[in-house]
């Protein structure tokens, strides 16, 4: 059983050298260290991480940012095998999972493992952290039962799990409790000042029946559109910190 | 949505309903509920419910606790207490443990106010008694 590391495209760069170096002493002092993925142009991570899961590792590592991070995550549902994640810049995945690139390779060596919901688009695409669609006049469905319409332009945020940012009345998200938190922003403009109002919601399941015109999952993968989107409970597992926020 | 490991905010707030934000619908939930836009269907939690100014709800409400500042039209039943604020337009049956209504409030509907009982006659699994009824206009 091998530890396998999964190199962020963006990576590649000189300016990252010195770090992955430093990265690399220190996964081999705690003892933790594995077979090194670069990803590039042509290289197809969907095949890679396919080919990797048979040979059950002991964990897959993303090394980079959020989108590397959710799009692992997508693969590895189903599998039990642990997801670790050492974030290289701004990560809203590792800052909810209480990983910072400090405390990363303790973090890895601790192997705190804990069982995650994720957020599923259409039954296809996964996301771990959150969705965010623009919307124009929009009518949701909560689970099947409540009609939820908002008028004129807001900013839909279908949420699993979130970080610092987290500043929003209602419930915390909690990436283990089944349900994905949904907020309703719209920005109100006066004479004088800007205010923003807020809905927020729990549900399992979202259907979005019009007014869609933008949608990005996880800090900046776009998709062409969405109808439903649904959580699926604790379906892939991954190493957290033990300041995690849920 | 009814679910009893459901995480609330800090305030206890469960779910907010916007000033811009209208739903339809049978809305059960465990935390608490903050009202300021419309709703009509039915309102059920265990929790506290605040229904805002402005907010318009056409439905049969049942919470803990309530605070209530627009309008509603339908049946009220509250385990505790109700604070009706004088800005609420209430056209409905009341059912309380303790009620205030402030100056100003519109109250159109049978008000019953059970004080204590309401808990000790839950418990001992007898009907509950009407203590008081009123109504304001």
């Amino acid at each position: 059983m091998n530890n396998i590391y999964v190199y962020d495209q963006e990576l590649s760069g000189r300016r990252y050298q010195k770090l992955l170096e430093q990265l690399e002493t220190r996964l081999t002092d705690l003892g933790i260290g594995g077979k090194i993925y670069r990803l590039g142009p042509m290289t197809r991570l969907e095949d890679m991480a396919r080919e990797e899961l048979a040979r059950h590792p002991k964990t897959l590592v993303a090394v980079g940012g959020d989108i590397l991070i959710s799009r692992l995550a997508g693969l590895m549902t189903g599998s039990k095998i642990p997801l670790g994640v050492i974030p290289i810049g701004k990560s809203m995945v590792a800052d909810a999972f209480g990983i910072s690139l400090e405390s990363a390779c303790r973090t890895l060596a601790a192997r705190r493992i804990i069982d995650l919901d994720v957020g599923r688009i259409d039954n296809q695409q996964s996301f771990v952290c959150r969705a965010v669609i623009e919307a124009n006049n929009p009518i949701l469905v909560l689970d099947n039962d409540l009609n939820v319409s908002a008028t004129g332009k807001v900013i839909i945020e279908v949420v699993n799990v979130m970080g610092d940012e987290y500043g929003y009345r209602g419930a915390q998200p909690k990436a283990d409790d089944g349900r994905l938190n949904v907020y309703i922003l719209k920005t109100e403009t006066g004479l004088l000042k800007r205010d923003i109002s807020q809905s927020a919601f729990v549900c399992r399941k979202l259907l979005i029946k019009s007014g869609l015109t933008k949608i990005e999952v996880d800090g900046g993968i776009p998709l062409a559109g969405a109808k439903e989107i649904e959580v699926v409970p604790k379906i892939f597992s991954a190493i957290v910190g033990k300041d995690r926020k849920f | 949505m009814f679910n009893k490991n459901a995480s609330v905010g800090k305030d206890g707030i469960e779910t907010v309903i916007g000033p811009s934000v209208k739903i339809e619908g049978n809305f059960v939930c465990q935390g608490g509920i903050v009202i300021e836009g419309e709703v009509k269907g039915i309102i059920k939690t265990a929790g506290f419910l605040e229904v805002g100014e402005a907010a318009s709800v056409i439905a049969d409400v049942g919470a803990k606790e309530a605070k209530i500042g627009g309008e509603v039209r339908g049946n009220i039943k509250i385990e505790g207490y109700m604070e009706v604020t004088s800005s609420a337009r209430l056209f409905g049956d009341i059912e309380a443990a303790f009620v205030s209504i402030a100056r100003g409030a519109v109250v159109k509907g049978k008000c019953s106010i059970l004080g204590s009982e309401t808990k000790t006659s839950k418990s001992n699994g007898k009907q509950k008694e009407e203590v008081n009824q009123d109504s304001h206009e």
